[in-house]
């Protein structure tokens, strides 16, 4: 064959030197864009600023800081079940402890909770998602088969056998109901991811880059992945909460961590009769929940919107 | 105007605004024309330029709540449109004015059949038992030429082809006998062969039933072939109108000019290099412009073009421009 | 064996059958094409011929069911991935939809640097980002924006230059200026005229706009139902059109001049395309041809050069001729 690239493109082999190159100004991304629709929606600016203050909020130390004299473990027998007061803003509990304290510790945990399963979930059903829908056929077959199975089984079932496999181990630790959590939520994101994986394979950007000689690797990663990413986080925001209540519902039936809002409110239930009402003790801990999860949910829903093709000209 | 007699159709001072995220866009401003009964009135220009905006505010069918009519008015046989309520444009639009777009799947329900979705608008309006109903749109089928209509009415949209399905859709909109039907890209999703079917078919139909036609496009063929008078309308705003030979003929405004030079004609000499307006046409939410919004595109612009936004004037022999260059300059 | 003769690309008893629940469609169904180095072959024909199909398949998008496929050559049609990435540089494709081709998560400078990352490593590509950019016509001060932030003429011009920054030889253009509105339809036109000449590229122009192929091509190709019908230079297939599919497609095309339109005589086809599962005997236009007669119901035609590097496949021209 004859070298036929001899003519060389004449414009188009640059001179380093001569080349210059403006300065560029920077555009507006599909994020940016979705952040300024998202500022505009009121309620989920004021959901967002609610977990912000509720994730600092429990974390604070307040006892190094002498916010709160006593931590959420430190009984005081003889001052048990105090009503509210200055001194008790949220009153004390059965062994006399802050009620304050214990119902801030056990957002910490909740709120840990609720993220870590949430991100678990979302790696794990991402690349999963991912890997079926963009490879599909036989694979594809195979993988969302084995979801539909997990699917299948009640997901307490699976939370409690995950559950008990630690039990001995690992009682009362935050690990396992971390782990069963996540189990459990990482399927919704697998067929979301898919779903949004199947339709971005056929657009033309991708075969774009497949005729530019892109590995399949680079396809997922920097064309595939990227552009699922608003889904991704809206349905994590939503996962959040979801996740929350779970464990809220682990602890009501006494499977839970030690100490969590789910765990408060099953104990304030408990306590809330006609003959002595020591009602702070359920009030405070499902008033934090509520606000929490209307928060998140707000504000997931805010950026479901706001990324949302739909409402886009 | 021409031939055909009495008016259908009368917009005046038509002025469409959408309120977004963004802020408020007018998409389409100071919008005049007829249509009269039997005539075929042609709206092109280039995509964002208000031709589709205008016949949705004629319709009522701006999307809610972000566009609304802000000024002007619409008569249909005289009565005015604007302002109507949702229930009383229903009505309209069900007997006197129709409408055919360009995907027709839009407009068709993919799970019921085509009997089911015809019979239905006619039992709806013109009170036909079923039966009537049903031979009624089997008539229409036929008359649009769907073979064998009467086994084909029990099939479901997708079971038909595009250009069958623009046959069925056009079906429906002649079911109530409209008097006005307005055709939106009627034939941009379909093959050069049947869309030549096509427009060979609303043709007759105008011709038959003496319906008024409104026939949106961007297609300079097209309307070459098929219109009586023609608006071009750009940014928003009619730039001229005038019967369809003299506008190709003559054209009398530097955009008409410019856009009859850029598209390439099969029955040309072969030119090196295509006439091609430079630039892109203006972005309507970075309204309001002062001077012609054409301008900064135009190859005759001058101090003038600037100074405000030119008025639709009338040149005689039913031509209108909106345009301050002197129309001997332009030849 | 092509490189000789100066083909840059050899298509050869191509065929791309897809199976589907109801059969197989037979997307391309056995066609043969040359294109010279330098030149503009434009391939025309209505939705559903196959004339994308062609293209995907020989970028390598599509696995063929037979035949080959010669770039400069080397038969490309059997190579792995691996194999065929370097090879990518020399032939590139622009897609017709100037949104759903850009990735809308990534600026114009990664777009069109990203083929040179991959080709050449390159790290730093914004030197020859703006240089492509000025090249297609963009400003290059504009290579941080997103591609939402384009027009779709400006956006087919990203296209453009992405597809240009290996410095292929060959160009498959699918449908590149379906989608943009007429007038900057022509700007993207004369563009991709301009860059052509300035480059020496070899195109491969794929349209249904019979004008606007006309308008790009040296020699064109008519396809119907995954075969070639025709085949000849621009000139001649416009002028003289041999198979009465060309006949009708071309009388189809409406002329913007009413007086033209007014006076025309349009060869109406009756019907519609088959649909692609249908199994045909004989000649696949027989069903809407005004001209057609017994033996196109028997025999298929095989595409024959009639006159000079006029092909066409059609048993008129030798009915004609025996009738004499």
């Amino acid at each position: 064959m004859t070298d036929h690239r001899t003519p060389p493109h004449e414009s188009l082999t640059p001179d380093p030197a001569d080349t210059f190159i403006p300065s560029a100004e920077k555009g507006t991304s599909l994020g940016a864009d979705a952040w300024r629709r998202l500022k505009k929606n009121k309620l989920a600016i004021v959901g967002a600023v609610f977990v912000v203050i509720m994730v600092l909020g429990c974390n604070i130390e307040y006892v190094t800081f002498g916010l709160i004299e006593t931590d959420a473990q430190t009984t005081n027998l003889p001052n048990a079940h105090q009503p509210p007061s200055w001194d008790e803003p949220f009153g004390t509990d059965n062994l006399g402890r802050s009620y304050l304290a214990r119902v801030l510790e056990g957002g910490r945990v909740s709120l840990m909770v609720g993220l870590i399963a949430t991100i678990v979930s979302v790696i794990i059903g991402t690349f999963y998602g991912a890997i079926a829908g963009y490879y599909g056929g036989k694979l594809d077959e195979i993988m969302m088969r084995i979801v539909d199975f997990l699917y299948g089984i009640p997901y307490m079932f699976l939370v409690i056998l995950v559950m008990i496999m630690f039990s001995d181990t690992a009682r009362g630790s935050a690990a396992p109901v971390f782990l069963a959590l996540g189990v459990v939520q990482w399927l919704m994101t697998a067929r979301i991811v898919r779903g949004q994986v199947l339709t971005l394979r056929h657009q033309e950007f991708v075969q774009a880059a497949r005729v530019m000689g892109a590995g399949d690797l680079r396809i997922i990663f920097r064309h595939i992945l990227p552009n699922t990413l608003g889904v991704v986080i809206v349905y994590a925001t939503l996962t959040v909460p979801a996740v929350i209540i779970l464990e809220s519902f682990l602890s009501f039936l006494g499977l839970g961590v030690e100490l969590s809002w789910g765990l408060l409110v099953s104990e304030g239930v408990g306590v809330v009769n006609p003959i002595h009402s020591y009602w702070w003790l359920l009030f405070f801990p499902s008033l934090f929940l509520a606000i929490t999860l209307f928060s998140l949910n707000f504000f997931g829903d805010g950026l479901r919107d706001a990324f949302d093709p739909r409402t886009r000209k | 105007m021409t031939a055909a007699g009495e008016n259908l159709l009368q917009v005046r001072d038509l002025q469409t605004r959408f309120v977004l995220d963004e802020g408020t866009v007018t998409a389409v401003d100071g919008v005049s024309f007829d249509v009269a009964k039997g005539e075929i009135v042609g709206i092109v220009g280039e995509s964002g330029c208000g031709k589709s905006v205008t016949n949705l505010s004629v319709l009522g069918l701006l999307p809610k709540p972000q566009g609304r009519i802000s000024k002007g008015s619409v008569l249909f046989e005289g009565r005015e449109l604007v302002g109507l309520s949702e229930n009383q444009l229903r009505q309209v639009r069900g007997n006197n004015i129709a409408m055919i777009f360009q995907d027709p799947m839009t407009s068709l329900n993919p799970y019921l059949r085509v009997e089911e979705q015809l019979a239905e608008v006619v039992q709806l309006h013109l009170g036909l038992d079923r039966k009537a109903a049903v031979a009624r749109a089997v008539e229409l089928l036929r008359r649009v030429g769907i073979p064998d209509a009467a086994a084909r009415i029990k099939s479901y949209p997708h079971e038909f082809s595009g250009g069958m399905r623009q046959r069925v859709m056009i079906a429906m909109a002649l079911l109530c006998d409209p008097e006005l039907l307005i055709a939106d890209e009627p034939t941009t999703a379909l093959d050069v062969t049947i869309q030549a079917q096509i427009l060979e078919l609303l043709k007759e139909l105008r011709a038959e039933r003496q319906m008024g036609i409104i026939l949106i496009t961007h297609d300079l063929g097209v309307v070459a072939g098929m219109c009586d008078r023609v608006l071009v309308m750009y940014a928003g705003r009619i730039v001229e109108e005038a019967p369809t030979h003299e506008l190709f003929a003559n054209p009398q405004h530097p955009y008409t000019q410019a856009l009859l030079k850029s598209v390439p004609r099969l029955d040309e000499k072969i030119h090196e290099t295509l006439f091609s307006i430079e630039g892109l046409p203006p972005r309507l939410d970075k309204g309001p412009f002062t001077g012609c919004t054409f301008a900064p595109r135009c190859p005759l612009v001058r101090e003038a073009c600037h100074a405000g936004e030119p008025a639709l004037e009338d040149t005689g022999g039913g031509r209108k421009r909106r345009c301050v260059v002197p129309v001997e300059e332009l030849a | 064996m092509s490189g000789a003769n100066g083909a840059i690309l050899e298509i050869q008893g191509l065929k791309v059958h897809f199976p589907v629940p109801r059969g197989v469609v037979k997307a391309v169904d056995g066609i043969d094409l040359r294109i010279e180095k330098g030149e503009t072959l434009g391939l025309v024909g209505e939705s559903g011929c196959g004339k994308s199909t062609v293209a995907r398949t020989v970028v390598g998008l599509v696995k063929p069911t037979s035949g080959r496929i010669v770039l400069e050559g080397r038969e490309i049609q059997d190579l792995s991935p691996q194999e065929m990435r370097p090879l990518r540089a020399e032939l590139q494709m622009v897609f017709q939809d100037p949104y759903a081709s850009l990735n809308p998560r990534m600026t114009v400078a990664s777009i069109i640097g990203e083929p040179l990352l991959i080709h050449r490593g390159l790290r730093d590509t914004d030197a020859r980002v703006c240089e492509l950019m000025s090249l297609v016509g963009l400003d290059p001060s504009m290579r941080r924006r997103y591609p939402h932030e384009f027009s779709g003429g400006q956006r087919q011009r990203i296209g453009l230059a992405r597809s240009l920054a290996l410095e292929p030889d060959v160009i498959l253009l699918d449908e590149p200026v379906s989608a943009l509105d007429v007038s900057v339809q022509a700007q993207v036109m004369n563009l991709l005229d301009d860059l052509k000449k300035r480059l020496g590229l070899t195109y491969l122009f794929i349209a249904h706009n019979l004008a606007v192929v006309r308008h790009m091509s040296d020699r064109v190709a008519v396809m119907y139902l995954g075969r070639i019908v025709e085949l000849a230079d621009r000139d001649t297939i416009y002028a003289e059109p041999m198979h009465p599919y060309t006949e009708a497609l071309l009388s189809a095309v409406p002329v913007p001049d009413p007086v033209v339109e007014d006076t025309r005589e349009r060869i109406r086809l009756e019907g519609e395309i088959p649909s692609p599962t249908e199994e045909i005997i004989g000649c696949p236009f027989r069903a809407r041809c005004p001209k057609a007669f017994d033996r196109c119901k028997t025999e298929a035609p095989k595409l024959k050069e009639h006159a000079p590097g006029h092909f066409g496949a059609c048993h008129l021209p030798e009915e004609n001729q025996s009738d004499e």
